[in-house]
């Protein structure tokens, strides 16, 4: 039975494509949607689809009349707008001088896809699906010499149950230029897959946070690939709290000399939650730094998987590399998993990676505790310097607070569940 | 059920082969229910008639009579040795030559050699229950090493050492073979004498020499090949044998199980504390004969052994396969520490010939406070994959695995450990360093699981890599499965060239370029060395040094 619902969503797919003929990208993309990645294949081993799988969803037909947004913006910054997977111009802000937001043409798309297609991101699930069924490819491109001041925020909403929300987009960043943006995906779908190709001219620089906050019963497969030229820089901090299911796919391709890479993230999980940061650093040349550190928190009956991968190509010479893991378990019932990979064909490198497991440290509880400090907030007050910590090194201090109370309303609802355990300890 | 009591022909001739009706069903290529309904009788057979007369190796017309041929059993029961070189007059196409009935494939020669043997292997397949399991599995792929396809009807699956296979002492033992150790620079007299070190000798399939048996047989220690165990010890050995290493675990343990001749046997009995250290020398002598070697280590409550495994093999142009499955059993408060140096031929400089060393080891602490430490040193093989493993069952137990592995030349090694924690309490310390050089890859892979019940278990994990050279590579693989929240689980690894400034002291103070990687090399891996009993340690250190050789400058 299982098999034919798989099915079913290919056929969906295919019936959706059909409706746009002569579209070479979409008709390549649908093809090679062959099924779900199942648990034989190594990097979603940890993270399995069987009940996503099982689910009857379609492709969504965005609905460009709806107007209801429910997410609070930021002030003073620049509003991209996707609802259904689709650009909405009406409720997007103007571009500000050196920006420019264009849809792709059809041979572009086809370039797109192309370059997606060459990195390790080819057989991800939300590839393909994205490609065949995205309303339209949206680039964003910053052009040379352009320091954009505002942050810009993109928001993506929408989506209905048992449906599917495809956006796509293209960052461009051109020589010497310079955007801060915060992407915040509050789906109410049951399945989002949206996928993103970002390129960093020279000496380009994009800071980058992403909130995945959908709604609880969504999967989120993300799916991000990364180009970096000569000395450019990028630094990614990604929260992940919500959904019932969200793994954050990051493939970065370090290809100009001194390149330099941050990819942080937090995950929070409670309930049944599953979240995945899975990330793939490639030094294909030599001077480059890529830094990595992630903190998780797990109550409830949830998962965690931290899986990064570092590899080191033969002349990569001069590369530094650093990757940091921790995981809090709150719970008897979660549990996390962690696969730090090193692959360095290189050998003048300076590699390491940490990970660590456990719960918090009864020395600091007990230290906080001695000092009149309930057991309950003691632990608070730990888990939150555990997170604040990386959320200052990562974070413009602008959006500290921001980022900040993101973080603590997830960390709320599961330290209130978790109560009745602490109390019983 | 009973066998004898099965009255359909068919059936009871699978029995007797030890298969499954699924595995049946597989190796025909059709559904389990399909076989079903010929062996009932209900479809017709004589599609697969061909097949099924490969598989339980008698002609077609026979495979609805219940009996296997007898005639060719009792050949082989009465002359078993020289049967078995009939047996396998190898021919250029790869497939065997049997006198008596004519060619066969490799799924003949896995039931062939069942009845070629002794009782031992009546006994793996009666009693043990040996199903040919290996036939339907696949060759696993995801270890970072690259070979050609082994051709696996292309490999001896025995070969006895032409002098007499059992001596009493070391005495009577060819004096030739003794040169070729003496040769290696393993000087087992000597050792015999200084250190007081039990040896048991496996030479190609069949274990040659047991020293210090009797010695050991006064404190209730049972030490020897474990075909002799079989006949005098049935009972332990059934008991244990396959309980930590399942025939189906992997790939190379199914066909260990299948083809195994000969190993070693340990027994300690309860508060006993071996008094020696116990030894294992294995070698590959004959061309084109693989090694399936078991070792099964019974210690109990309260006891204590140290068991040394050295391996060697001399210059092939091919490559052969060293398939090996070693089982340890700790009851409580036992201590197992099992040292393994390895030092198999790694093939020449472009990668030609060399040793595939696929071997499983696994520990079970299955004791209270029980403890199980694996350290090896890996210099030697073409290619290397293996990971020992502990799987800490019993409550406070602990597991220790120390490694050392270089690979130079064309070498590949994919090694590793497993630490599964089940019991409270349980402790873990994983210590591994790879060296690389020359174009070789080396490639630590480990796995920590903690499960739901296993409170309060703590692991920590240390890989560090260094790299000779900018042709090779260091690669490093963890996994991390963390069930509970009280248990904490660290690993940390590093991936470093030796420093230029370390070379620069070196140097400075009159080392050449080759003695100072050495000294360095020998520094770094000082914390699994320490681990390694007295003359270990020496012979470890030595062969580190010429495994380096030449890959400086």
């Amino acid at each position: 039975m299982q098999h034919s619902i798989k099915d079913d969503y290919i056929n969906s797919l295919k019936n959706y494509t059909n409706q746009f003929k002569d579209t070479n990208f979409r008709r390549i993309a649908c093809n090679d949607f062959k099924s779900w990645p199942g648990p034989r294949e190594e990097t979603w081993r940890l993270s399995r689809l069987g009940s996503l799988s099982r689910k009857k969803i379609k492709p969504i037909n965005p609905n460009f009349k709806k107007n209801n947004t429910n997410t609070s913006k930021l002030n003073g910054s620049t509003i991209i707008q996707f609802i259904d997977g689709a650009f909405r111009e009406d409720l997007s802000s103007d571009m500000p001088s050196g920006v420019n937001l264009s849809i792709l043409g059809d041979s572009e798309s086809l370039e797109y896809l192309q370059k997606i297609k060459k990195s390790n991101l080819s057989n991800h699930p939300s590839t393909n699906a994205s490609l065949s069924c995205t309303p339209s490819i949206m680039k964003l491109t910053v052009t040379k010499d352009t320091k954009v001041k505002d942050f810009f925020e993109i928001i993506y909403e929408g989506g209905e149950n048992s449906q599917s929300v495809h956006p796509v987009l293209y960052i461009e960043l051109k020589e010497n230029s310079s955007l801060y943006l915060i992407e915040r995906f509050n789906h109410l779908t049951s399945l989002a897959m949206p996928l993103q190709l970002t390129e960093l001219r020279n000496k380009a620089s994009l800071n980058s946070i992403k909130i995945f906050n959908d709604y609880k019963e969504t999967h989120n497969l993300s799916a991000n690939c990364a180009y970096l030229s000569e000395k450019s820089n990028l630094n990614s901090f990604s929260l992940i709290k919500g959904g019932i299911f969200t793994r954050s796919e990051t493939h970065a391709y370090l290809n100009g000399c001194g390149a330099k890479l941050n990819l942080n993230g937090i995950y929070i999980s409670g309930n049944k939650q599953h979240h995945d940061l899975t990330t793939a650093i490639y030094h294909d040349v030599s001077d480059c730094t890529s830094k990595q550190i992630v903190r998780g928190v797990l109550g409830g009956k949830s998962t965690g998987v931290f899986q990064g991968k570092v590899k080191v190509a033969k002349h990569a010479q001069r590369t530094d590399g650093q990757q940091m893991s921790r995981a809090i378990l709150l719970s008897d019932s979660a549990s996390a998993n962690a696969k730090p990979e090193l692959e360095i064909y290189a050998d003048d490198v300076i590699c390491a990676h940490g990970a660590t497991v456990g719960e918090l440290d009864d020395d600091q509880l007990f230290y906080l505790n001695s000092r009149g400090v309930p057991m309950n907030k003691a632990r608070e007050i730990l888990i939150k310097a555990f997170l604040e910590d990386i959320i200052n090194q990562s974070v413009d201090k602008s959006l500290h607070n921001f980022v900040f109370k993101e973080a603590e309303l997830a960390l709320s609802s599961i330290l209130t569940k978790e109560k009745s355990y602490n109390e019983t300890l | 059920m009973n066998k004898n009591n099965i009255t359909n022909p068919l059936e009871r001739r699978r029995v007797q082969f030890g298969y499954s009706q699924n595995d049946i069903s597989k190796l025909l290529g059709i559904t389990q229910s399909q076989y079903s309904r010929i062996e009932k009788g209900i479809s017709d057979p004589n599609k697969h008639l061909k097949k099924l007369s490969d598989i339980f190796n008698c002609m077609p017309n026979e495979v609805f009579q219940g009996e296997i041929l007898r005639e060719i059993e009792n050949d082989f029961i009465n002359d078993p040795k020289n049967s078995f070189q009939r047996l396998f007059h190898k021919r250029k196409s790869g497939y065997v030559h049997l006198n008596i009935q004519g060619w066969f494939t490799k799924k003949q020669v896995i039931n062939n050699y069942k009845m070629l043997i002794n009782e031992l292997e009546d006994w793996k397949v009666n009693e043990y229950g040996i199903r040919w399991k290996w036939l339907t599995m696949d060759e696993p792929n995801w270890a970072m090493v690259n070979f050609p396809k082994i051709d696996f009807q292309d490999i001896y699956y025995y070969s006895a050492p032409k002098t007499k296979p059992k001596l009493n002492s070391l005495d009577e033992v060819d004096p030739e073979l003794l040169k070729t150790y003496e040769k290696l620079g393993i000087p087992i007299k000597e050792q015999e004498v200084l250190a007081g070190v039990a040896v048991d000798y496996v030479f190609d399939s069949v274990s040659v020499a047991t020293t210090f048996r009797d010695k050991l047989a006064d404190e209730g220690i049972i030490f020897c090949p474990i075909s002799e165990a079989v006949q005098n010890y049935p009972d332990l050995v059934k008991k244990y044998i396959g309980s930590v290493i399942p025939i189906g675990d992997n790939y190379y343990a199914a066909l260990n199980s299948a083809v195994f001749t000969d190993g070693s046997f340990v027994y300690v009995p309860k508060g006993v504390k071996c008094p020696m250290e116990l030894s294992t020398y294995f070698r590959i002598n004959e061309q084109n004969s693989g090694q399936f070697e078991r070792t099964l280590i019974i210690v109990e409550d309260n006891a204590y052994v140290s068991y040394l495994e050295g391996c060697t093999a001399p210059q092939r142009d091919e490559n052969q396969l060293h398939a090996a499955v070693v089982e340890l059993v700790a009851m409580d408060d036992a201590e197992i520490k099992y040292s393994t140096v390895q030092n198999w031929y790694p093939g020449d400089k472009d990668g030609k010939g060399g040793i595939y060393n696929f071997v499983t080891k696994r520990g079970n602490c299955l004791g209270k406070r029980s403890k199980i430490s694996w350290t090896q040193v890996e210099t030697g093989s073409a290619i290397t994959w293996k990971y020992p493993s502990c799987v800490l069952r019993g409550d406070n137990s602990v597991g220790e695995f120390y490694s050392v592995a270089v690979a130079n030349n064309a070498q590949q090694a994919d090694t590793g450990t497993k630490m599964i924690h089940i019991g409270n309490n349980t402790k873990s310390t994983i210590i591994s360093k790879g060296i690389s050089a020359g174009k070789a890859q080396n490639t630590y892979r480990g796995q920590v699981q903690i499960q739901k019940n296993a409170k309060g278990s703590r692991n920590f994990t240390q890989c560090d890599s260094l790299l000779i050279g900018d042709q090779c590579g260091a690669h490093t693989v963890p996994y991390i499965n963390q069930h509970t929240p009280s248990a904490r689980v660290e690993h940390e690894a590093t991936t470093s060239k030796i420093s230029e400034d370390q070379l620069f002291y070196c140097l400075q103070r009159g080392l050449d370029t080759e003695q100072a990687t050495s000294l360095i090399v020998n520094g770094f891996c000082k914390e699994v060395m320490k681990e390694l009993p007295m003359e270990f340690a020496v012979e470890a250190q030595k062969l580190i040094g010429i495994s380096l050789e030449g890959s400086v400058g």
